[in-house]
């Protein structure tokens, strides 16, 4: 009973621990304001206002494309896709919508239509011989770099999760986003957010249990 | 282990609680030892992925300037102007050998056939659309059609014709530059 209730005040009991830390926002108020004046004018046609856009959110747009894709060449190749879609749909944009969750959308079902033809496909690209890979681009010390970053434990885990689960689950920890907004994003129900967070923990869970017990002992 | 219970871990860990449903879920886990491990063994796994969330993955530098000719070129070549652009060269190749056909025929026919007679026009163009078997087939083919083309371009009517075919063709792809909304600084459609 003793050792419960340590348990209790050590660790559950603190709430905290379901608070994501503070960190630098990847949308700023001001460029909320700004996002719109660029749309607007993006809208009518002014591509160096696209360019503006592109400019202040290729990291976020990025940063999921590489949560989800794992690789740092599949992952530029997914977020300049994911800007060309959104110039080419410009006009079915709503301003009544965040631009940013708009453009997070667009990147969001662009991975995940991109993982599953990858899943059905006979020959992955990691198959193919260096020569007949797409990438002719050398990629940068801070991209080299990065690539160690896809054999760490979190996209070993995040490799484990469906793609829908793994969407849910990086917009819900990387941008800190509400059930409604990532339904919204999604184009589903909270109530399919809320199920897929859930299995997507459970599946981490047992995917971190299972890293632990085949990591070496220090005995 | 209740799967309600383990449902309201997750929305525990994303603040989606209300304080009594905390209570609830705490008292429980304090009773439930499969719960509880549920619970610490989604714990790592939040705790993983809320170290991981603080790094948010910039691309490398030049990802605008790598990003502006993929869209010039995405811009002038989008998946419809394809069809569009056939569509264009079949007006125009329509209207070209239709004319050549039909007018050349007509005009033959007004000027009583001295040289040619609207048959033998008629002949030509329907052996272009049949198999050419043999190299002599080709050969009196494209003499036909020689033939039939000194006679025709020394006919004004044909020129105009021509023109008209030529300018539908620009017509077409005039339509698609101004469908496609380019802005002033993009590349240039060359026609």
């Amino acid at each position: 009973m003793n050792n419960i209730l340590t348990f209790g005040q050590q660790s559950f009991m603190n709430s905290s621990v379901a608070t994501p830390q503070t960190k630098e926002q990847h949308v700023t108020p001001e460029m909320q304001a700004q996002e719109q004046v660029w749309a607007m004018a993006a809208q009518k046609g002014d591509r160096e206002a696209f360019m503006n856009i592109v400019d202040a959110y290729q990291r976020p747009v990025y940063n999921l494309c590489y949560r989800m894709l794992g690789d740092v060449t599949e992952a530029e190749d997914a977020a300049q896709e994911t800007f060309l879609r959104a110039y080419t749909k410009l006009k079915t944009y709503n301003p009544n919508r965040k631009f940013s969750s708009w453009l997070l959308s667009i990147a969001s079902h662009y991975c995940i239509d991109r993982l599953r033809k990858k899943r059905y496909q006979m020959v992955s690209w990691d198959d193919l011989p260096p020569w007949q890979a797409v990438a002719d681009r050398k990629p940068q010390p801070e991209e080299a770099a990065l690539s160690h970053e896809r054999h760490d434990a979190v996209h070993q885990l995040l490799d484990t999760l469906p793609e829908d689960y793994r969407a849910a689950t990086v917009l819900r920890y990387w941008y800190e986003m509400s059930y409604d907004d990532i339904a919204q994003t999604l184009d589903t129900s909270v109530s399919a957010i809320k199920s897929r967070l859930f299995r997507a923990r459970q599946m981490l869970a047992e995917a971190a249990d299972a890293h632990l017990e085949g990591m070496p002992t220090d005995e | 282990m209740n799967d309600i219970y383990t449902e309201k871990i997750s929305e525990w860990f994303d603040n989606e609680l209300n304080a009594q449903e905390v209570v609830e879920l705490q008292d429980h886990l304090a009773h439930c030892s499969a719960c509880r491990q549920t619970y610490e063994s989604m714990q790592r796994a939040h705790v993983m992925l809320l170290d991981a969330a603080q790094t948010m993955v910039a691309p490398g530098n030049g990802f605008v300037q790598r990003f502006e000719p993929r869209l010039a070129y995405a811009h002038v070549h989008k998946p419809w102007h394809i069809w569009v652009a056939l569509i264009a060269l079949l007006t125009g190749t329509v209207l070209f050998f239709g004319t050549w056909a039909v007018m050349g025929g007509l005009m033959l026919s007004n000027a009583g056939a001295s040289a040619l007679d609207a048959q033998v026009l008629y002949q030509g163009v329907t052996i272009i659309f049949e198999s050419a078997a043999s190299l002599r087939t080709f050969v009196n083919t494209t003499l036909l059609f020689w033939k039939t083309g000194l006679f025709l371009f020394s006919q004004p009517l044909v020129w105009l014709l021509v023109i008209l075919s030529v300018c539908a063709t620009w017509l077409w792809l005039r339509i698609l530059q101004l469908l496609s909304r380019r802005p002033a600084n993009s590349i240039e459609l060359t026609l």
